[in-house]
């Protein structure tokens, strides 16, 4: 298992190349993750932006949880270095579940449509988060 | 229970939630997670389908995680957290 495994973390290079050529770039790297084909350059546009004068992706790495939330975002890529600062970022970022921890912050709505967002109880209050099964019925 | 806010969490709809609160006169809300957001972020659940896992995460006021309850008894559940918070405060 990779290092980038242990944190449970999927990742996908994008860039707005054909298959094709990721094809022949992945063999030759050896890479073990997806490279994704942006060639309309919709995830480029919303994500990284677009490098005018290359007409490609910029530089930019993205680090999201498991919930949906993009919990980093790196515009300063180091090409050399940039599996081992994946890897340090994942740790530093990521959220961790163990007493200790700082509880990952997130915004809810209620069954009565009123907004909560954890971070906004912050001195003022404790939270338990009761998770169960489901609503009816036993279990 | 004046120093918490109890957030109850579970994947049924806000009609489910709905009915489920007043039958059993709650008096915290239910926060919706239907996509799972919530439980796959906090480890009541690592599945896209199925019933999330009885768990109690107990936040401070600072944002610290200070305890994550597994075993989790419903019938004794609300003085058990209550109980949690008075030895908390006393240490």
């Amino acid at each position: 298992m990779s290092e980038i495994e242990k944190t449970e973390t999927v990742l996908f290079g994008v860039s707005v190349d054909t298959i094709d050529s990721h094809k022949k770039f992945k063999d030759e790297e050896k890479f073990g993750f997806s490279l994704l084909a942006d060639t309309e350059f919709d995830v480029s546009k919303q994500y990284s932006g677009i490098m005018e004068r290359f007409n490609a992706s910029n530089r930019v790495t993205f680090i999201i949880d498991k919930a949906g939330y993009i919990r980093a975002i790196d515009k300063k890529v180091n090409v050399r270095t940039h599996g081992e600062d994946v890897v340090k970022m994942l740790s530093n970022v990521l959220p961790k579940i163990e007493v200790g921890e700082m509880a990952p912050d997130f915004i809810a709505t209620d069954s009565e449509e009123k907004q909560h967002q954890l971070s906004k109880f912050k001195d003022k209050k404790n939270v338990a988060l009761v998770f169960y099964p489901r609503d009816f019925g036993r279990g | 229970m004046q120093n918490i806010q109890v957030f109850g969490i579970t994947h049924n709809d806000a009609e489910s939630h709905q009915k489920f609160s007043e039958e059993n006169k709650l008096n915290f809300p239910l926060l919706l997670d239907t996509d799972r957001n919530l439980a796959l972020l906090y480890g009541a659940t690592d599945k896209l389908e199925g019933r999330f896992n009885r768990i109690t995460i107990v936040i401070d006021k600072s944002g610290k995680i200070i305890q994550i309850d597994k075993d989790v008894n419903p019938g004794t559940q609300g003085p058990d957290i209550v109980n949690f918070m008075k030895s908390h405060k006393s240490n």
